[in-house]
């Protein structure tokens, strides 16, 4: 579904992915792990076509077309979803209003019919239901006001209700207490299909206790500097990136 | 004083014998009083500081006469995106009063007619009103209407009246072969306890050059409350000034909601007196403008007596080359303790090319007062316009969105809920068409 390939990615002069490869099937759950400020929203950023990066080297295919050249509307419409680590705040536009914008433009670039207003509303209640939301929120302006796990939340709501192909859930379980975390997780287990794929970058293997990954990479100094099954999660939670830093630079001195 | 003005000097002297109510010396007084003052005022000039931004030059230039009464008849459905049948319509095409295209006054406890009416059968019950209450002395604008005044409407909403629906003033100009004026001359006065909603909706058929000069003056008297709703919708090539002076009583209220949609030049001039205890004045404005529109908002409120409260929210779009100026004027005088005041002018820049001046000119006299100003000039922002994106909306709508979103509560205020769809609309389009 998804294939990166020696990425270079740079903002301003400073490059930060250099050389990233990573490769996600139908079906698979990734997550992506590492310190701050390794390059894990860049890279989320870059998948979702956020302006102001450029790509210097390396190629990026989605459903075997090449995503970099997408506008970010056409990426979202094919099924990419971006959960925001910072949603932002957007006075005057209703949650609802751009929600059925949303939906109805992916509708459309399906050829499907768009959805009128009562038979949206139907639709969007029962996925309120899915992540616990009162129905007032959605009548709110997009996230004005929101407490951090009220916005969390109401990415996921936007998730479940546009049921993307790859979903990229960037750091959604940061700063949530239990009860949201698993309203996060249960989002993404019911979005799970062989058909779809998942991207989670996270900070806290906590997250993974509830959504279980195929694989788990760990992105540092712009790469993915090492590649494992859940175990790999556990063992970086215990030792800490300190860990894989020194076995990197002491690798990276041998190739040397 | 200036040869500029001579045009519309000797255009008022040549029908001076025609203009209704010419047989009274009080209003012939006004009138050459009036144009007494507007031929030693002249047009404003750049020199006088409350016409800094604005041009008017194009007055002397363009030397637009009075309009002539249309040729041919309208019907009710050539007007239907004006006229609202649930609202009481006066409708005047070229400024003159067009009794078939307007409605018969159905509501108890309101008198709604034409001025020209007034003055020719009951002159006595407005002498005491009319021109009391605008500057005729340094306003030339104003001593031009007033020297004219011909037609324009006449409302008073009498004791302890609510009227529930809202009164519609259309000022509709027609094709125009030669640049031609109207001046447009209203009288609202609410009397004690009562309440009304008045829109005054500026039009034009077609696209000619044409020149509009309103006056509405508004008297609330004690515990009344006034809603005034204008709206600009005048072609692209209508200049158009317009100035309303109210002067409330006590613990009266006043909002002004006024709209700007199109118009080569717009100014609007709203000037509140606070002549007694306790009143309240709500300005509100929401100005759209693009191309090489320019638009300027003069607003004055004066806190004579104590007790008062004022809130200004002027929002504006700019895009292409347009151009806005916002002058905030808030004047608490001595006595006037206790006066609470708030002003905020939002700006939102959609070219670099675009270009406001907004100031606020706080005069504070009296010593327990809360004043507050702001203003803002803003573009739209990106990482609004990619979270919209991201969600699949395309990005010419999404900045459409966005600037829809950042005028719409402007246009929510509107109670009347026909008006505000249509309002809402006309957002839309703007938004739209504008090169955004
Ligand atoms: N707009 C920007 N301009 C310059 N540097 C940036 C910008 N955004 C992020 N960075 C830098 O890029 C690096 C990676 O950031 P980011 O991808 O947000 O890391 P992570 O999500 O892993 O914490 C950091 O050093 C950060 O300071
Ligand atoms: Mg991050």
């Amino acid at each position: 579904m998804l294939n990166i390939s020696n990425l270079h990615a740079s903002i301003g002069d400073k490059t930060i992915l250099k050389g990233l490869n990573l490769e996600v099937k139908a079906g698979e759950v990734h997550a992506i792990m590492g310190p701050n400020g390794s390059g894990k929203s860049t890279l989320a950023n870059v998948l979702s076509g956020r302006p102001g990066y450029e790509i210097t080297q390396g190629s990026i295919t989605y459903k075997d077309k090449n995503l970099i050249e997408l506008e970010p509307e056409i990426r979202a419409r094919d099924g990419i979803f971006l959960a925001f680590q910072y949603p932002v705040e957007i006075p005057g536009v209703s949650n609802i209003y751009m929600l059925k914008a949303a939906y109805n433009a992916k509708r459309k670039h399906l050829g499907l019919p768009e959805l009128d207003a009562m038979d949206f509303l139907v639709l969007i209640r029962e996925k309120m239901k899915l992540v616990e939301m009162d129905e007032k929120f959605i009548h709110r302006s997009i996230n004005e006001g929101f407490s951090g796990g009220e916005k969390k939340r109401n990415e996921i709501l936007q998730m479940a209700l546009l049921e993307p192909d790859l979903a990229i859930l960037d750091e959604t379980d940061s700063g949530l207490d239990i009860d949201a975390l698993q309203i996060v997780a249960s989002g993404v287990n019911q979005l799970k299909s062989p058909d779809r794929a998942v991207i989670l970058i996270t900070h806290y293997q906590r997250l993974l206790d509830y959504i279980v990954p195929d694989y788990v990479h760990v992105l540092s100094g712009g790469q993915i500097v090492k590649s494992g099954d859940k175990s790999l999660a556990l063992e970086l939670e215990d030792k800490g990136y300190g860990w894989i830093k020194e076995q990197n630079s002491s690798s990276s001195q041998v190739g040397a | 004083m200036s040869n500029s003005t001579q045009p519309y000097i000797t255009a008022i002297n040549s029908i001076a014998n025609e203009l209704p109510g010419n047989n009274l010396s009080w209003l012939q007084n006004t009138r050459n009083n009036a144009l007494k003052n507007f031929e030693t005022l002249g047009f404003p000039n750049q020199k006088n500081e409350a016409w800094k931004y604005t041009k008017t030059n194009v007055f002397g230039k363009k030397q637009f006469s009075l309009c002539e009464k249309p040729c041919v008849a309208l019907l009710k459905e050539d007007i239907s995106h004006l006229r609202d049948d649930q609202y009481l319509n006066l409708v005047f095409i070229n400024g003159y009063f067009t009794p078939q295209l307007s409605d018969k006054n159905t509501e108890e406890g309101l008198i709604l007619t034409n001025l020209q009416q007034m003055l020719c059968d009951s002159s006595e019950t407005i002498q005491p009103f009319l021109s009391q209450y605008s500057d005729i002395k340094n306003q030339s604008f104003n001593a031009l209407n007033t020297a004219y005044m011909n037609d324009g409407s006449y409302i008073k909403i009498q004791n302890n009246q609510v009227i529930k629906k809202p009164i519609q003033l259309i000022y509709l100009t027609t094709q125009q072969s030669t640049p031609a004026m109207t001046q447009p001359r209203n009288l609202i006065i609410a009397e004690p306890n009562s309440q009304a909603t008045i829109i005054e909706n500026y039009a034009t058929f077609g696209e000619s050059e044409h020149f509009t000069n309103s006056l509405t003056e508004i008297i609330t008297q004690e515990n009344s409350s006034v809603e005034h709703i204008k709206i600009q919708q005048e072609c692209s090539k209508a200049y158009h000034i317009a100035s309303i002076s109210t002067y409330q009583h006590k613990d009266s209220r006043f909002t002004s909601h006024s709209f700007v949609f199109d118009g080569k030049l717009t100014r609007n001039e709203i000037n509140s007196v606070f002549a007694e205890e306790g009143c309240e004045c709500t300005l509100n404005g929401l100005y759209l403008v693009s191309g090489q529109q320019h638009v300027d908002h003069q607003t004055s409120i004066e806190h004579v007596k104590p007790n008062g409260t004022s809130k200004q929210t002027y929002k504006g779009i700019l895009a292409d080359r347009s151009r806005a100026v916002f002058n905030g004027r808030v004047k608490v005088h001595k006595n006037a303790q206790k006066s609470f005041s708030e002003q905020t002018n939002d700006n939102l820049l959609l070219s670099e090319h675009a270009e406001i001046d907004t100031k606020p000119q706080l005069e504070i006299y009296a010593d327990d007062v809360k004043c507050a100003h702001g203003a803002t000039v803003g573009q739209l922002n990106p990482e609004e316009i990619f979270y919209l994106q991201a969600r699949g909306i395309g990005y010419k709508n999404a900045k459409e969105l966005l600037t829809v979103a950042f005028a719409n509560d402007m246009i929510n205020k509107i109670k009347v809920e026909t008006l505000q769809k249509m309002l809402q609309q006309k957002l839309s389009n703007c938004c739209t068409t504008e090169e955004i």
